[in-house]
């Protein structure tokens, strides 16, 4: 399977047309979700994954395997395109459905793509301390920006980079795999 | 960022998607040069990716995928859909621009460098405002994200230089005059704030760009 993931990133890489459509095969699923729970609404979902990868069809150094896994990056390339879109074209989800997504870690009562990344997911989120755990809800599941969340918060925009930072660099402590130790 | 040399909690904050666009631009550019600060940036994007798996799933429809697989092929059908009116609209931008007049004096290939940017990408315009009322009229098409622009006036213009930025600006070339109009396309814009037309008798107009 790591060989498979690193010869589709090596494939995605070098922008061949098979590696973007098996990479779509293998991730569209997720990147389609990640645009969905910011944008809202089908259509724009769709819009914001296909310019996404269109934009990184024209940019051939967008995307060296060195860099890290493709999976993230593709990932992260879709969230902050939905991201953009999303305060480009003023759209806010209402306050009761944002309250309703704000803390689906803690309570999934929906399908989700992995079961078993949920379940290290919520033991780690579980984890956090509390205003970390806020700030970085606030920021993912909320769709705020840094600056918004410390407004929503009242906190400081130092205090809120700090916590949201904190949070994330925990977490990829707590789900890193673990060590392959020497017998 | 904290330093000139690293990325401080912005990392973190990029990966989330909780960046402005300025500070996102400016994280981007950094890890391109910077492998500490990018595989920083990876590190998070693996927890931003494990996060997402938490979201409630959706199932894209067939014709995204459909979308998918004609990228690099055409840039029609890879267009995305709410883009199609303004790719019309940059078509027949061109047209009027005198399309026949750049294949007949041999100007196909940059123009149609420049067609199919414009085609893939989300634009704006405005008119320049002129020195003298003598001067053409003048219009820039411009990349919302400041990556290209194409300056076109209505006139032949020889000798005109297309400046970027603020005075004195770099020099992004001449104006190339073909037929009725000239035009110049710049494909690595680099986001000006400004552009500016000048002769050597000096500014023949200028335009603010907004993004």
């Amino acid at each position: 399977m790591a060989q498979t993931d690193a010869l589709l990133a090596e494939d995605f890489a070098a922008r061949t047309r098979d590696g973007f459509a098996r990479a779509y095969r293998q991730y569209g699923r997720l990147l389609y979700t990640v645009a969905r729970n910011v944008l809202g609404e089908g259509t724009a979902a769709e819009d914001c994954v296909h310019e996404t990868l269109l934009r990184l069809w024209q940019s051939p150094s967008a995307y060296r395997p060195e860099r890290g896994a493709l999976r993230a990056f593709l990932v992260s390339c879709v969230r902050n395109e939905a991201m953009t879109m999303l305060r480009r074209a003023g759209r806010r989800v209402a306050r009761e459905e944002r309250a309703e997504r704000l803390a689906p870690v803690r309570a999934a009562t929906f399908e989700v793509i992995d079961h078993v990344e949920v379940e290290r997911l919520r033991t780690a989120v579980a984890g956090l301390p509390d205003d970390q755990r806020v700030a970085l809800e606030l920021a993912y599941f909320g769709n705020r920006t840094h600056v918004q969340v410390a407004s929503d918060l009242g906190v400081p925009l130092g205090t809120i980079k700090s916590r949201i930072a904190a949070a994330m660099r925990r977490l990829a402590t707590e789900l890193a795999p673990p060590a392959v130790r020497p017998i | 960022m904290n330093d000139a040399a690293h990325l401080g909690d912005e990392a973190e904050i990029y990966a989330l998607g909780a960046l402005d666009p300025v500070e996102r631009a400016a994280v981007e550019a950094h890890i391109t040069t910077c492998s500490e600060c990018a595989q920083r940036v990876a590190a998070a994007e693996a927890v931003a990716a494990s996060l997402a798996s938490a979201l409630p799933a959706y199932e894209p429809p067939a014709r995204l995928g459909n979308r998918i697989a004609n990228i690099g092929r055409s840039p029609w059908t890879a267009t995305p859909l709410w883009t199609r009116g303004l790719a019309a609209a940059a078509v027949l931008v061109i047209a009027l621009l005198g399309w026949q007049n750049f294949i007949l004096q041999g100007e196909r290939g940059r123009t149609t460098v420049a067609l199919a940017t414009i085609v893939n990408s989300h634009f704006l315009h405005v008119m320049m405002t002129k020195g003298t009322p003598a001067a053409p009229n003048a219009k820039i098409l411009y990349a919302r994200d400041g990556a290209w622009l194409y300056v076109v006036v209505d006139r032949p213009a020889p000798g005109v230089h297309v400046l970027l930025g603020d005075a004195p600006g770099s020099d992004a070339g001449l104006l190339r005059s073909s037929g009725s109009v000239s035009t110049l396309f710049v494909p690595n814009a680099g986001r000006p704030n400004s552009v500016t037309l000048r002769d050597a008798n000096g500014v023949v107009e200028r335009a603010k760009l907004i993004y």
